[in-house]
């Protein structure tokens, strides 16, 4: 039973990481059809910018926070620049290979400044097991799951209540139509890509006491939550979260039960969803104009 | 008010528009009518910014706005609705209309905002019922006052509209004429594009006729409805 | 001229073969093995990523399947390497059918994703299924390639790996010349088009997951044979992307691309043990310089700045006043003009949703009989063309085709059954020349099948000049011979709107829809436009033509039907239509 419990929660807190990750997946989709494939990359700096912040320099865990999502979130104003834009006119679908790129090449320089060994990120909460119906759970869990519904919640509002968020939401539905009404789109997609990077860096930051930081650790991670909103459908903000959410669960779920098939059953359960529906779980049908 | 100096414009190869020259004067009702392929939205999508002409000019209240964004244009108080109406159907009417208001949401106090907002709904009884509920729901005719609610919150100098009898019933396309009517009446400078030549005729100031990229004619509306050359573009022969 | 190429060509191969002989550094033996193992997957990657666009993220998958497969007969059950190779092709076939069928109901990152996540899975399937694959410790003792029970010296060994190599890029070569190449082209170009030419895009993009991953299998065993150790710490998602790398960098769809890309990327590999610290900037940089700077890969990049520019628009010239014979032909096969409709739609009602977009529709077409159908925009006609050539299915009513019913059946099949057509949008397959275009219309007509394009059997070239000629024919008949080797792209769009006529022709259609053909034409080409229909009615086809260039329908049409809102609201001769109240008022308002 506390097995169970334990991966409940362990399941949610990823679940939530993958969340952050996702919804910033299906907001660059949204936007610009394309979307961030090293975004795991991104989540990795985010835990080290973290890190030194909150180690080296000793700035206060709430700074940190902040810091790494600054900086990533201008590495994001870069990638579009360079990534994203350029290749608009060009090749269809060069964003992902683009994007990988710019992922690898962050991944080479998080090693030089970094190095490559894991490091131990102290939660600011301590080390102390708090114990729920008998079952161990981390208070940076609690943390994890408590902050990403809050930002999940407050991304919400901001689309649906603030008149950029909804300024976002007309140029993901018609570019020309958002122009005309005297939005700048191209900022707004920028906006839009700065936002993505920022969540993967907070994602990266709250994990990492929990899975301890490290130049590698964002590959897994950025593969699993593309998992995650593909499976939801990466266009729907309800379908992301939902997505991960289910897929932090049934991961540790089955890591419970058998480690071994822990990785293999979560991309294998992806292709046998996907080949019943094609566009993810929670997609509105689409009527194909010819 | 509005001038097109001698446009070209390109898509690709093919030559949409092949050295168009027009002038709206302020409180003018001015159409551009003509058939399909006619290169009636690309006149529009021209003077709005999005697209860009080969050669030409475009000017405005003295000011050449030919190469300049979207956004900008709109800023500067010319405003389209565009062909289909162009509502996000998943944004609530309410957040339609302050959409609408976006070119001078920083530079108005909210408040003011907030009765733009309800002047317009006030203007439609019905899209008052219906202001909470999502653009997307609402019926072809609703979705057209909507459009031109929307319009009207950015308090337009000059307002584009393309082809709003599209998709409309016989009663709401009159219905539709009878409000541009209006509009214009309150002293509102429209250049309307419509396939409905008739009923655009018989409530413009003037016109003109465009046939494949050319400019054919060009009159006083009430002339051109009985002119044979306006049947002839539209129905060969 | 082609003994010459051909001659050209043997000699290269015999160059590659020998290569080994004039090299004794055993460390440079095994970079040209590599070189060439690495080249076998991207061969079968072009085909995939190259020819028809799909983007694998997971082909390590593919590789590993191969890899263990041969590992396995050979090193644990001590079967033959020959045997081993055989059912790594087998299981990597197998394995591609499997993720083929997912793969293809999704597009764009869906389709990323699928890729991924097999690649993936098979690779925490190696690590952790120990008992049979050795997980990290992998599987020893693989044997070494032996030629009939023959051990082979280093040189001995580069030379039976190249040739596997050689006779992988002569197949893929034949392959992408064939009318598998372009269809699989055509399709990444536009898939509503292929159908309509009667392409499956469905049973040809499986096609070519499978070939790729039969290639990828391949190499994976050539590798497990040449490394002689295999664990699952090799086939990560790093390697999917790397081949990826190799055919980006080497450019996609040509054969000297996955030369290139092989090439270099095997020494760039080599060489970056002197670099370790930055390996991965250089990949990263490497990936995007390939995609940002070189799209086309360094092939197509070389091919485009040594390539003679193409010929300048044409004037029209002369033209072949008849049409195609193979069209006559085919069209006399169908009922006589003036006689029964072929076409007979009853009762066609379309509804998307709340819209009405067609309702209560009856139309019939003869043979012999150019039929228009006219109305304001939003009226139906574009919704009824693709009701009738499949690509929405009627809400209700029924369509039939020469008596047989078609609603309902995939668009391919409609178009094998006898219906053409063109698209207001165009979508002509812009990278091809404009004589494969037209050849992409054959495709279901009489091609030889898969083995024999592959080997290049004489029945198989016979069939290839066929369809060149009859190609020719339609061209000659449009009045575009002299453009036929020229890029589509490049030709105005008067051209193209012409093109996509040919390209319906070559399905010699017995209905030829013709949607918004005159769009942006100028007088002459209206004229050429007026000219090319009535000859090809006068032969006897059935057309059916929507236009709103009304001097056009007015003059070459016998019977025109209009429509708005949806509905039929006049019916018959041009002149009458002209005078029709109703029909005035519903263009004028």
């Amino acid at each position: 039973m506390e097995m169970i419990v334990q991966a409940l929660v362990s399941g949610l807190a990823m679940g939530s990481i993958y969340a952050l990750i996702a919804i910033g997946f299906s907001i660059t989709w949204n936007t610009t059809k394309s979307l961030n494939f090293g975004q795991g990359e991104f989540l990795m700096v985010g835990a080290l910018v973290g890190l030194s912040c909150y180690l080296t320099f000793h700035l206060p865990f709430v700074i940190s926070v902040l810091a790494a999502v600054g900086v990533v979130g201008l590495l994001g104003w870069l990638l579009e620049r360079l990534a994203i834009r350029p290749i608009r006119h060009l090749v269809s679908f060069g964003w992902v290979m683009s994007t990988i790129g710019v992922g690898i090449i962050l991944k080479n320089a998080a090693m030089l400044v970094w190095g490559t060994n894991q490091i131990t990120f102290p939660s600011p909460f301590g080390d102390q097991v708090v114990r729920v119906f008998g079952a161990g759970i981390y208070p940076q869990e609690i943390f994890v799951i408590a902050i990403s519904m809050a930002v999940l919640t407050a991304l919400d509002l901001f689309q649906r209540k603030t008149i950029i968020g909804k300024a976002l939401l007309a140029t993901a539905c018609n570019r020309e139509w958002a122009s005309l009404m005297g939005i700048d789109v191209n900022k707004m997609i920028v906006l839009s890509f700065m936002v993505s990077s920022g969540l993967a860096a907070l994602g990266g930051v709250i994990v990492a006491p929990i899975t301890t930081a490290w130049v590698l650790m964002g590959s897994n991670l950025g593969l699993k939550a593309f998992c995650a909103a593909v499976l939801g459908g990466v266009e729907s903000s309800r379908g992301c979260i939902a997505g991960g959410v289910l897929l932090g669960v049934t991961e540790f779920l089955i890591a419970s039960w058998r480690p071994d098939l822990r990785d293999f059953s979560v991309f294998a359960l992806l292709i046998v969803i996907l080949a019943l529906k094609p566009r993810g779980l929670f997609a509105a049908p689409k009527v194909e104009k010819v | 008010m509005l001038v097109l100096e001698n446009i070209r414009v390109h898509y690709g190869k093919v030559e949409a528009l092949k050295g168009v020259s027009m002038r709206i004067d302020r409180g003018e009702i001015v159409s551009v009518i003509g058939g399909n392929g006619a290169g009636k939205t690309t006149l529009l999508k021209t003077i709005t910014g999005l697209l860009r002409p080969t050669t030409g000019r475009v000017v405005f209240q003295g000011q050449d706005i030919s190469s300049r964004q979207p956004h900008h244009v709109t800023g500067l108080g010319v405003v389209m609705v565009p062909e289909g109406r162009g509502i996000f159907p998943e944004l609530t009417v309410e957040d339609n209309l302050l959409l609408g208001a976006y070119s001078r949401y920083f530079k108005t106090r909210r408040s003011e905002l907030r009765q733009d907002v309800e002047q317009e709904l006030r203007r439609f009884p019905i899209l008052e019922k219906r202001r909470r509920q999502l653009a997307g729901t609402l019926s072809g005719g609703e979705q057209q006052m909507l459009a031109f609610a929307r319009g009207l919150m950015a308090k337009p100098r000059i307002l584009l509209l393309d082809e709003p009898s599209m998709g409309l019933s016989p009663v709401m396309i009159k219905e539709t004429f009878a409000f541009i009517s209006d509009l214009n009446a309150q002293g509102a400078t429209i250049v309307l594009v419509e396939q409905m030549a008739s009923f655009a005729l018989s409530i413009s100031h003037r016109a003109y006729v465009l046939e494949v990229g050319n400019l054919v004619l060009e009159g006083a509306g009430e002339d051109l409805i009985d002119n044979p050359e306006v049947k002839r573009a539209y129905l060969g022969g | 001229m082609k003994s010459a190429a051909n001659l050209r060509n043997l000699a290269l191969a015999c160059l590659v073969l020998a290569l080994p002989l004039g090299l004794s550094n055993q460390y440079h033996l095994h970079i040209v093995q590599n070189m060439a193992i690495l080249f076998i997957v991207a061969c079968g990657l072009n085909v995939l990523v190259g020819l028809t666009g799909q983007k694998s993220l997971g082909h390590a998958g593919f590789y590993a399947v191969g890899a263990y497969t041969s590992a396995l007969f050979t090193a644990n059950l001590g079967a033959p390497v020959w045997l081993g190779m055989a059912a790594a092709l087998v299981t990597s076939a197998f394995f591609g059918l499997l993720l083929a069928g997912p793969a293809l109901r999704v597009k764009g990152p869906y389709l990323s994703m699928v890729t991924i996540a097999f690649g993936i899975a098979i690779e925490k399937a190696a690590t952790e299924w120990q008992d049979l694959t050795g997980g990290p410790q992998g599987i020893y003792g693989v044997p070494p390639l032996s030629l009939a029970g023959m051990h082979l010296g280093p040189r001995s060994y580069t030379v039976v790996i190249l040739a596997l190599a050689l006779l992988g890029g002569v197949l893929a070569a034949n392959l992408t010349r064939s009318r598998f190449g372009r269809a699989f082209v055509a399709l990444k170009e536009s898939e509503v088009a292929s159908e309509s030419l009667g392409v499956s895009v469905y049973a040809n993009k499986v096609l070519a997951f499978v070939i790729s991953a039969v290639y990828a299998g391949l190499a994976g065993a050539l590798f497990a044979h040449q490394n002689q150790y295999i664990n699952s710490e090799i086939f990560t998602f790093e390697l999917s992307i790397f081949f990826l790398i190799v055919v980006l960098f080497g450019g996609s769809g040509s054969l000297a691309g996955p030369v290139i890309g092989a090439a270099a990327l095997t020494l760039f590999q080599e060489n970056l043990s002197f670099l370790y610290k930055y390996h991965l900037f250089l990949y990263g940089g490497l990936l995007l310089f390939s995609v940002v700077v070189l799209p086309e890969g360094v092939a197509g990049f070389l091919k485009r700045l040594f390539s003679r520019p193409p010929a300048a628009g044409v004037a029209t010239e002369h033209r072949l006043s008849a049409p195609p014979r193979f069209v006559g032909r085919e069209v006399s096969r169908g009922p006589a003009p003036g006689a029964q409709p072929i076409l007979e739609a009853r009762g066609v009602t379309k509804l998307f949703g709340g819209l009405t977009a067609v309702s209560g529709l009856d139309l019939d077409v003869t043979p012999g009989a150019v039929h228009g159908l006219i109305g304001p925009n939003g009226s139906g006609k574009s919704t009824f063309l693709n009701l009738l050539s499949g690509f929405y299915k009627a809400t209700q009513g029924e369509i039939r085709l020469a008596g047989q019913r078609i609603d309902g059946l995939p668009v391919n099949r409609i178009a094998r059954l006898g219906i053409g057509r063109t698209f207001q949008h165009i979508e002509i397959f812009k990278d091809m020349s404009v004589l494969d275009n037209v050849k992409v219309g054959f495709h279901a007509r009489g091609g030889s099948q898969l083995p024999a394009t592959l080997l290049q059997l004489p029945s198989s070239r016979a069939r290839e000049r066929d369809i060149a000629d009859k190609a020719h024919e339609v061209l000659a008949f449009l009045g575009l011979e002299s453009l036929a080797e020229s890029p589509a792209r490049n030709l105005s769009h008067g051209h193209q709107r012409l093109l996509g006529i040919g390209r319906a022709l070559a399905t010699a259609p017995r209905l030829l829809l013709l949607d918004e053909p005159a769009a942006g034409l100028v007088h002459h080409e209206i004229n050429d436009l007026k000219d090319i229909i009535a000859r090809l009615r006068d032969l006897g086809m059935a057309v059916l033509l929507v236009e709103h260039h009304m001097e056009l329908v007015m003059d070459v049409c016998s019977a025109i039907t209009v429509l708005n809102y949806g509905q039929k609201i006049a019916e018959g001769a041009p002149e009458a239509i002209q005078n029709n109240e109703q029909v005035i008022q519903a263009y004028l308002g």
